[in-house]
């Protein structure tokens, strides 16, 4: 067998299919969910719905639990085509990408049975409780406590950067169940009930929008025993999964292809023929960055087919993935000029998408796990410490 | 030689500091942006403290006072055409603009008479200024403008402005770095402070390293804008300035993010508003590659002129 990149025809018509569905049901100008108008955050309910309905979200999970069993290079097209479409599946991504997966993995028939049907059909959403005041890079010193009582657990602590809190409906909590000072022996998983007393939201004003970030509150929140993930205390394997699902999850470079491949159009060639050839440059140069990173994203979802893709591997990913990010910002900022910054063209579509990919693309190299974190577990890797 | 500012412009640009700190330092930036419509009573302060008589027009000390007073501005990004009105010709304030036709100016919707010049010193009315009916988060103030040419130059004008532009952000860069050293060595993680860290520690050296060439290469710009008698000479000298704040800003303000974690971009902390704020000073009139294109035509006019005894290599 020799090499082969050709794209099966399968494939090929699911983009034309997942393309379509965008056209119909995501408004043009669509921008994702966190923006001023909750018209935005609506277009990802019912767009998630209609995935939903044609099995779309959950193609890759096995059929066992309400997918199609779909293999590698259609669970990455369905990325991509998201991703390129700045997501229009809102929050769901992360219920499909990464909390499904481990609840597979690591949950009990109960949990399973009451967590996955849900998030098949694109009816919750998820958010992450991993961050802490205290405990952003260094994960293990998280303080928020669980403790065991009659039937269950109460939870007392506080979140920070929670993305989609305000909106979820569950939380994929980890909790200290054990020595404070254990690092990461005693923590456990909860997955809990957000709707409840004791769990407060407060969105985080930043540049990336409103209700995107929060903090949460936990007084005396309730977890019933049924409600925690794989062994208490023993929670750290199963983050590691997490992060490694999470890490690979996002086409990010799908976002930067579509947007780099779209400029000279939507400059005009006029236009275009007229930008400095160092600029120019800069774009074609970009362009190949970005087929790297792809390629570097099929290579990590082939090794990672058979299990959990290896945490080195998702670092190495995501080093380049949101290093790209960034420079794909700059040199399409630059492109489109001064537009990005504002414009009273109601019609600018294209530099509107710009100034968000800049804005959004600022934070990539913090979220879920830093670019300093991601380089160190690359290098201890590479060094084979 | 004498590598200090004079004293005039030094305790001009820490009265003016002062006066912003007492103002609530960068919460006068959260203020305007919440209502646009305070800019106004920024000027009136500045005005209070004399600043508007400042012509620099008038020689080195006044352009050096100019010059800290921007740096002081810039440092909170204070949200007023400060350079635009000290670096003013002909008109209350001065915008720079892009030549290539379509063009945004910060503040031009602000009730002062206005006109503008681009990079190569070419002269402009401008008429009006809209402000932008979707402005972004990276240029609440800005206003859509159509330049007028009106044939004719003001190279060192554009020289000056240009100038003082550059030291607007390099007070914005200082503050930005003094906040991200400061909070480098107050959160810990895995039980050390964030500056031991040598990533953290080699991207802050990266940042004042700018910051710090920037600021010499300011005063030296400074001193050969007033000094050259030749207007095209002028003009690459404060384009180079330009060049080397682009590159510096975006060195500083990715590090500021990123040392900051996730703190980086939220309301509370200044330097996402910093970093936003400079967005429409780094990239008005001409973002950077444009503006390295700007510094290229003009040394290929006018030559780079030299600093000292280097030899130019002989072939
Ligand atoms: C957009 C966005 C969405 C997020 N969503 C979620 C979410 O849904 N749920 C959740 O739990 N969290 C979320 N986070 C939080 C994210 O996981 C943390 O921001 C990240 O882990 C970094 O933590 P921190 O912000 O506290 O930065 P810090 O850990 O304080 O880091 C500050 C700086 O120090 C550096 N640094 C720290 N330790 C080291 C080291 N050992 N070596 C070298 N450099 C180091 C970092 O790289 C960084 O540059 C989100 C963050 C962002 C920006």
């Amino acid at each position: 067998m020799t090499l082969d990149y050709s794209e099966p025809a399968k494939v090929t018509s699911l983009r034309a299919e997942l393309r379509m569905l965008v056209d119909e049901h995501v408004p043009r100008g669509f921008l994702g969910a966190f923006t001023d108008d909750p018209a935005d955050l609506a277009v990802t309910e019912r767009f998630s719905r209609e995935l939903g309905s044609r099995r779309l979200l959950t193609m890759a999970w096995p059929e066992e639990f309400g997918g199609l069993g779909a293999g590698v290079l259609e669970q990455t097209a369905l990325r991509e085509e998201m991703w390129a479409a700045h997501e229009p599946r809102g929050a769901q991504y992360m219920g499909l990408n990464w909390v499904g997966p481990v609840i597979m993995r690591h949950g009990t028939e109960e949990q399973r049975s009451l967590h996955l049907p849900p998030i098949a059909s694109g009816e919750v959403i998820w958010c992450q409780g991993f961050s802490e005041p205290e405990a952003g890079s260094d994960l293990p010193a998280l303080r928020t406590r669980a403790t065991r009582v009659e039937g269950g657990w109460r939870i007392t602590g506080q979140k920070v950067w929670t993305s989609y809190a305000s909106m979820a409906q569950w939380c994929f909590l980890l909790a200290r169940t054990g020595d404070p000072r254990g690092r990461k022996d005693g923590i456990t998983v909860f997955l809990l009930d957000m709707n409840q007393p004791g769990v407060e939201v407060r969105p985080i004003p930043t540049m990336l929008g409103p209700h995107h970030l929060n903090e949460v509150y936990f007084d005396d929140a309730w977890v019933p025993d049924s409600g925690v993930l794989g062994e208490v205390d023993r929670g750290w394997r199963i983050v590691m999964d997490v992060l490694s699902f999470e890490r690979i999850g996002i086409a990010r470079y799908a976002r930067c292809e579509s947007l780099l491949r779209a400029a000279p159009e939507a400059l005009g060639a006029d236009a275009w023929a007229e930008l400095p050839s160092g600029l120019r440059e800069r774009w074609a140069a970009a362009m190949v960055r970005t087929r790297q990173t792809r390629l570097l994203a099929y290579r990590l979802l082939e090794r990672a087919k058979s299990g959990t893709p290896p945490i080195s591997e998702a670092a190495l990913y995501r080093v380049a993935v949101t290093t790209l990010d960034q420079e794909v910002a700059e040199v399409l900022m630059e492109i489109v000029g001064n537009a990005a910054l504002g414009t009273s063209d109601g019609h600018a579509v294209f530099v509107r998408e710009v100034e968000d990919h800049w804005r959004y693309a600022q934070a990539s190299t913090v979220a879920s796990g830093t670019l300093e974190i991601n380089k160190n577990t690359v290098a201890r890797a590479a060094a084979g410490s | 030689m004498r590598l200090d500012l004079c004293p005039e412009a030094v305790e001009v640009g820490a009265m003016v500091r002062e006066r912003i700190e007492g103002e609530g330092g960068v919460d006068v930036l959260r203020r305007c942006v919440a209502d646009p419509d305070v800019r106004g009573a920024v000027g009136d302060m500045l005005g209070e403290l004399g600043i508007w008589e400042i012509d620099i027009s008038e020689g080195p000390i006044e352009l050096e006072v100019a010059a800290e007073v921007c740096r002081a501005a810039g440092r909170y990004a204070l949200p007023y055409p400060v350079v635009e009105r000290l670096g003013a010709t002909g008109a209350d304030a001065t915008a720079l603009v892009s030549a290539r036709g379509q063009a945004i100016a910060n503040h031009r919707d602000l009730d002062l008479t206005w006109n503008a010049l681009d990079l190569e010193g070419s002269r402009y009315d401008l008429p009006s200024g809209r402000r932008l009916p979707s402005a972004t988060k990276l240029a609440p103030f800005g206003s859509e403008v159509d330049p007028v040419p009106r044939g004719d130059k003001a190279v060192r004008g554009a020289a000056r402005l240009v100038l003082l532009q550059g030291w607007w952000l390099l007070g914005l860069l200082e503050n930005a770095i003094e906040d991200t050293a400061r909070y480098t060595e107050e959160r810990e993680q895995f039980g050390r402070k964030l500056v031991r860290f040598q990533s953290v520690a080699f991207q802050l050296a990266d940042m004042v390293l700018e910051s710090e060439g920037s600021s010499e290469l300011a005063k030296y710009a400074l001193w050969s804008i007033t000094n050259s008698a030749d207007d095209d000479d002028a003009l690459a000298e404060a384009l180079g300035l330009r060049v080397a704040l682009q590159r510096a800003a975006g060195v500083v303000l990715r590090g500021a993010h990123q040392l900051h974690g996730a703190m980086g971009f939220t309301d509370e902390v200044d330097v996402s508003w910093l970093s936003r704020a400079s967005q429409a000073v780094r990239r008005l009139p001409e973002d950077s590659q444009r503006t390295t294109g700007a510094f290229l035509s003009a040394v290929e006019r006018a030559g780079y002129s030299e600093l000292g005894h280097i030899a130019t290599a002989s072939r």
